[in-house]
């Protein structure tokens, strides 16, 4: 429960960013550059005077949406070849399943940044964080459309399923109404995994210079310094942004794994 | 058999397939930044790309490219002008001289724990390694950095990113490896050898760790891609000179040689891993065998 109200805050700060922190995450305090928390700059500021905490707040909100988008995205393609492969069977389900499994086995970090690199190097924000969102979807459809096969064959061995089979209903319609409804669960229970995962993957490409590119801010962008892991002597307010994500992420495991539990025990 | 065998090198030549035809159609080559120069007039940069068979249709330069792939050369590096095998190879023993030990050291790591938790029934690892297991690579090596810098540990050499590593790979090790254990140890063969009086280590070595084994031996292959992945970043964080650095580099100078081929070989690896956890499987499980 507290996890699961850790998200909800975590989600709405990150929403309501710009007014929480009114100052601008881009412009530079040449006066306060390389300084400490203090009232006017909560979390310290970077080298160029970039106040931390809007850029971690504006940085959140990029990083989030782009992994949410992409959780959509990735569940929306292995769930329909999820369901096409369990519900049709026969060459179809083989052939969804070896590819999958080899989707299962590429180191995908290396594919993302070899696939990334087969564009141009620096795009608008916005081509970038699109390019980005649908290459995880693309890297990432494998797992819920393995889990969504499963459920749906054995979901069509249910006895009201057979029922509805034996009273001639047509077979969309024992789709659309019998099997669809028994797989929202646990595409819930996906989508709470798999979205820190694409958060994820958005701060480590962007941390790689691969994502949103400077001066955007986003939550790799601002892990790069620690690169220089020796200015954290002096700077150490630097940390602080890394050390405000780990409660997401947390939060995150926690909620998936309980929801998970709970699915596997009602099953 | 055959057909697991044959399936590996469809695999293996699909990738290599692919990553050179993303390649070849990317937009802009190693020279895209040489054509805007004012310096240089475009065409110099067109005879350099005639030189190096740049200008060839990509089937063409696929087949070659094969061709010298079997005998083990992966092309030319146009930025550092030498065999892309010269330049990777050092760093592929640089990256298993990190790789290697901290696997092993992160399983036998995960699998203590995962025994030692499964034998007291213990809730509180658990919660704690699936946040670990979630917990990204760049917050647990800042971390790590944080606390070197903190305790005055030097920054170089081997530990850090080993550590790393090992706390990528244990986590994932042991959520499997705890499942597996607490599933055979309430197996009823299990119960059942129990209350006939088996010895508790004898349980362990021949009831339970047999029964658990399966789902972990098909994880060598997963644990090695996620150790593979995370080195990426891990090394690009800590400046361990491994293959992830040298692809960043490759990757932001166009050098496509190189990244097609630490791609192809990284893929080559893993298909070979999860090849060998099969047949470890097969000739270990009774079941599998017997099914095939």
């Amino acid at each position: 429960m507290t996890a699961r109200i850790a998200i909800v805050v975590i989600l709405l700060t990150l929403a309501a960013g710009p007014w929480l922190c009114p100052a601008d995450p881009i412009a530079q305090d040449r006066g306060a550059a390389g300084t400490g928390p203090s009232p006017r700059h909560w979390l310290g500021t970077d080298d160029y005077g970039r106040d931390l905490a809007a850029r971690f707040l504006y940085g959140g909100r990029w990083s989030v949406l782009a992994g949410g988008a992409g959780t959509l995205v990735a569940l929306a393609l292995g769930w329909t070849a999820g369901c096409a492969a369990g519900f049709a069977g026969g060459i179809a389900d083989t052939l969804v399943m070896a590819v999958s499994e080899w989707f299962m086995t590429v180191p995908w970090l290396y594919v993302l940044v070899a696939a990334r690199a087969a564009m141009p190097l620096s795009l608008p924000p916005r081509t970038a964080m699109l390019a980005i969102v649908l290459l995880i979807a693309a890297l990432n459809w494998a797992r819920p459309a393995r889990l969504s096969r499963g459920l749906v064959l054995s979901l069509s061995h249910k006895g009201y399923v057979e029922a509805a089979r034996g009273f001639g209903v047509p077979r969309w319609r024992i789709l659309v109404d019998h099997i669809f409804p028994g797989t929202t669960g646990a595409l819930v229970a996906q989508a709470l995994s798999l979205l820190p995962r694409f958060v994820l993957a958005e701060v480590t490409l962007s941390f790689l210079g691969l994502g949103a590119g400077e001066p955007y801010p986003s939550w790799g962008g601002l892990i790069v310094p620690l690169k220089q892991a020796y200015l954290l002597r002096d700077h150490w307010w630097i940390m602080l942004p890394v050390v405000l994500m780990v409660p997401f992420f947390a939060s995150f495991a926690l909620v998936s794994r309980q929801i998970e539990r709970k699915y596997r025990l009602s099953r | 058999m055959i057909r697991r065998l044959s399936a590996c090198f469809v695999q293996i030549a699909a990738i290599s397939l692919l990553a050179f035809y993303v390649f070849s159609v990317a937009p802009g080559d190693f020279y895209s930044a040489d054509r805007l120069s004012p310096q240089l007039q475009g065409r110099s940069v067109a005879e350099w790309r005639t030189a190096k068979g740049l200008d060839k249709p990509w089937p063409e330069r696929y087949v070659l490219w094969c061709r010298s792939a079997l005998h083990g050369e992966f092309g030319m590096s146009l930025a550092y002008g030498v065999p892309v095998m010269r330049l990777i190879a050092p760093r592929i023993g640089k990256s298993a001289a990190l790789l290697i030990p901290s696997l092993l050291l992160g399983w036998a790591f995960a699998l203590g724990m995962a025994v030692w938790a499964a034998g007291r029934r213990d809730r509180v690892l658990e919660p704690v390694m699936s946040i670990a297991s979630m917990s990204p690579e760049v917050i647990l090596v800042s971390v790590l950095l944080w606390f070197a810098v903190w305790a005055g540990a030097p920054l170089t050499g081997a530990w850090l990113p080993m550590t790393g590593l090992i706390c990528v790979v244990s986590p994932l090790v042991f959520l499997h490896a705890f499942s597996a254990l607490t599933a055979a140890r309430e197996a009823n063969f299990v119960r059942i050898a129990g209350s006939r009086g088996v010895l508790k280590k004898r349980l362990w070595t021949h009831f339970i760790l047999p029964a658990a084994a399966n789902p972990l031996i098909s994880l060598l292959g997963p644990s090695l891609a996620a150790a593979v992945g995370s080195s990426l970043v891990i090394e690009a964080m800590t400046g361990w000179p491994g293959l992830g650095p040298l692809f960043l580099e490759a990757v932001q100078a166009r050098d496509y040689d190189v990244v097609q081929a630490v791609v192809v070989i990284l893929a080559t690896a893993l298909t070979f891993t999860n090849l060998a956890a099969d047949l470890l499987l097969y000739r270990l499980d009774p079941r599998i065998r017997l099914r095939a």
